[in-house]
């Protein structure tokens, strides 16, 4: 059993962006994903990165307490690859992503928002 | 290209790396995990395989409530061989649950399904296979709702069991207070009267009080009765009641109602006495005798 | 000419085992523009692990998401709960989980390159890859008892040993494959007709290798050294000879040259540790529910698959995050077609080792 340095790092909506623009380097960081978390009342969508050759280490750009249908920027100004993991999120959490293409990941009569807990809790 | 043309031609004189099958079956390597099967009477009936089963290959269907007599049922067909179920099966070195090293030939629209006790009582009663999925998915429906009405059961003998206790309560309260008030004793009749009536109509449908049956310290004479005739008794539920000091077919014929409830409680067969007539098998014996 | 014409490459195609769609717009045989499709094959499993299954369940579950990296779906899961629920594994199950692991990497990279052979039309190669790569089939059905699905790892251990026989046959037929892997690498190397078409196409440069965030051999073949089996200790990977394998001409034939070169080094480690066994027990005793939670990442065949798992003490999680390899090698795929021949998106395609039922889940 290992446990991993998280190394997390505060941020808001507002200036997500910008503090990614700034600290992303791509000789040194690796984007893994982004990943939303739903509490049954807010969102909490992380932005995960390593490092390339460095042991046990991850870099975490946490948002709590984001409200349902906030406008969430797109990173692919940052890293050109960040689409896929966009998309995908926009469409299990149902999302307002900036940018992304609604139904790669889901057909058209799939229902809204999958992931999201009222979805799955009979409410 | 040229290595691989040699190799190629090289191929061409081997032989083939494939079997014929189906005509030569098909190798089954040692400890490959297969179909499931499953010992009723070594079964403890505490659901801990029903539980951990991934797809909800094993189901138990509570087939009387009142008794708590549930029945095993397996869908080899739904089945993943995980292994989990053989995992966590407390009798499992016993062979409650074994895992065999061969699987069931899968399922065609015409093909017979196997009959073995082993598998199971859903499967005992499904003969054809294309009517299985079908039947599975109405046995599901059965089996989540036996449970339904056993949580029911449960909670109206747990309602009953509290409405006694209070009018106990109260009984007692009655007793003492007459104890104090010895003078008023014309009103005290009425007042009795009323309890006795109230603690007998909510009494009546509670389970039957258990009582414990007449037990030996050591055998008649040296010489014990060999139990296991009796169709359901195992070695090992024999060593249990010889433990309890149960060794004879006349001590077994003479047990009544409350002596099974004892059973049930003591030696946990959840009802199994009753379903297999042990009273009445040990009665035949003793006349053979 | 300028006329443009549309082809669509899925969602049924012959190369490919499974449902992905490609819209290509091609200027004669250039392909200049594409759509993707990926979700066909979406079965709800993030969903159904924090609903349906108990947290001692998901992994069964889990490993369902592909068949053929199944077992570091289920290690990944089972690294992250053992982590949340405080528990030390032994060193030999370590270890165990290290061949397991390993074997699986052999016979799915060795499918891999043969599929490659295949599409370029060389099915004679791709026989010979699949009558070898039976050996570590045989292993993983000898030890954990199915071919496909191992459910091998489990919380706080595994769930089988090994016995002397098996670590007997496993010599024996490991030294066999790495004799055989060394002949097909060679094939793949020298063949004259399979390099042109695999030498020089589908080529991703470091630099896009970077700026895509491409991962596992992909990476690896333009020189990217990036791999989670290097960065992150979940198993004894330094004790027993891990190198990580790089080439740097980032095309086609570079990928499937990494890919063996991992497989000698993969078959390499499990000699070492099937031979270098420690003693102990297969696995400890695990109570408590999981609480918190954590990031994992491992190196699944095609690449790494990160995990993020979060419990809140009860029987249900509250949130499995799965993200496998393929889904991080979509983007530059698609960089990748614009530009080059029609004819050669299947080698393209293949050489990804692509496995869109893990990026739908």
């Amino acid at each position: 059993m290992i446990n991993p340095e998280l190394i997390m790092h505060e941020v808001t909506l507002g200036n997500i962006k910008d503090i990614l623009m700034g600290w992303y380097d791509v000789d040194k960081h690796h984007y893994i994903t982004i990943n939303a978390i739903d509490s049954g009342e807010t969102l909490t969508i992380d932005w995960i990165f390593s490092e390339y050759e460095v042991k046990n280490i991850m870099h975490i750009f946490r948002v709590e307490n984001i409200e349902y249908k906030s406008n969430i920027p797109s990173m692919m100004d940052v890293y050109p690859c960040a689409w896929v993991s966009e998309w995908d999120l926009a469409d299990m959490f149902d999302l307002n992503m900036e940018n992304a293409h609604r139904g790669m990941f889901l057909e058209p009569e799939a229902p809204t928002g999958p992931l999201l807990k009222e979805s799955y809790s009979g409410k | 290209m040229v290595k691989m043309f040699i190799e190629s031609l090289k191929n061409l004189t081997q032989k083939p790396a494939t079997i014929g099958y189906p005509h030569t079956p098909s190798p089954s390597p040692k400890d490959y995990r297969g179909t499931i099967y499953y010992q009723e009477d070594l079964c403890i009936f505490c659901d801990l395989c029903e539980d951990v089963c991934p797809p909800g290959a094993i189901l138990f269907e509570i087939t009387n409530a009142a008794e708590n007599i549930r029945e095993y049922s397996y869908n080899p067909y739904l089945c993943i061989y995980c292994h989990a179920c053989v995992d966590v099966c407390p009798k499992a070195d016993e062979g409650c649950l074994v895992q065999a090293e061969t699987r069931l030939a899968p399922l065609g629209r015409d093909s017979t399904l196997p009959q073995d006790v082993k598998l199971g009582y859903f499967m005992a009663k499904v003969t054809e296979a294309k009517n299985l999925d079908r039947k599975w998915d109405a046995f599901e429906a059965r089996a989540a709702q036996s449970r339904d009405e056993m949580a029911e059961f449960k909670a109206e003998k747990k309602r009953l069991k509290q409405a006694a206790m209070k009018a106990k309560k109260e009984a007692d309260a009655k007793t003492k207070a007459e104890a104090e008030a010895k003078e008023e004793v014309q009103a005290e009749i009425t007042i009795e009267n009323n309890v006795e009536t109230k603690t007998e109509t909510k009494k009546e449908p509670t389970k039957i009080a258990s009582a414990m049956p007449q037990l030996l310290t050591e055998p008649k004479d040296g010489k014990k009765d060999d139990l296991t005739q009796i169709k359901g008794i195992a070695e090992k539920i024999e060593l249990i009641l010889n433990e309890k000091g149960i060794y004879h077919f006349q001590q077994i014929a003479l047990w009544t109602e409350e002596n099974i409830k004892w059973a049930d409680e003591n030696i946990s067969f959840v009802g199994r006495v009753k379903r297999e007539k042990w009273i009445e098998q040990a009665k035949e014996l003793l006349a053979k005798k | 000419m300028g006329s443009k014409i549309t082809v669509t490459f899925g969602s049924q195609h012959i190369a490919i085992p499974e449902p992905v769609s490609f819209v290509f717009e091609t200027e004669n045989e250039i392909i200049t523009k594409v759509d993707v499709d990926v979700g066909y094959v979406h079965r709800g499993i993030e969903q159904a692990a924090v609903s349906k299954f108990n947290f001692n369940n998901v992994q069964f579950l889990l490993a369902r998401v592909c068949g053929f990296c199944s077992i570091t779906h289920a290690g990944a899961y089972i690294h992250g709960v053992e982590q949340l629920l405080g528990v030390e594994t032994t060193r030999r199950a370590d270890y165990l989980r290290l061949i397991v692991t390993e074997l699986d990497r052999m016979h799915s990279h060795l499918l891999a390159n043969g599929h490659v052979a295949e599409v370029c039309g060389y099915e004679n190669l791709f026989m010979q890859v699949v009558k070898y790569r039976e050996n570590a089939t045989e292993i993983l059905e000898a030890i954990t008892g199915n071919r496909v699905q191992y459910d091998y790892y489990q919380i706080g251990g595994v769930s089988r040993d090994l016995s002397p026989e098996h670590i007997k046959m496993i010599n024996a037929k490991l030294v066999e494959l790495r004799k055989n892997v060394l002949k097909m690498r060679d094939f793949f190397e020298t063949d004259y007709t399979l390099g042109l078409k695999t030498r020089n196409v589908g080529t991703i440069t470091y630099d896009m290798a970077k700026e895509y965030n491409t991962a596992g051999p992909i990476a690896r073949a333009s020189g990217l050294r990036m791999d989670a089996r290097n960065e992150f200790d979940f198993l004894p990977y330094g004790e027993v000879g891990y190198v990580l394998q790089t080439r740097t001409e980032g095309d086609v034939w570079a990928r499937n040259m990494v890919r063996f070169d991992e497989v000698i080094n993969s078959i390499d480690m499990s000699l070492y540790a099937v031979n270098n066994l420690p003693e102990g027990d297969i696995k400890v005793k695990v109570k408590g529910k999981p609480k918190g939670e954590t990031f994992i990442r491992v190196e699944a065949p095609r690449g790494e698959c990160f995990y993020y798992i979060k419990g809140n003490g009860t029987k249900v999680m509250e949130r499995v995050r799965v993200r496998v390899p393929t889904y991080s090698n979509i983007p530059v795929l698609r960089e990748l077609f614009v530009g080059s021949l029609y004819s050669d998106a299947q080698p393209i395609v293949l050489s990804f080792d692509p496995c869109l039922s893990c990026t739908a889940r």
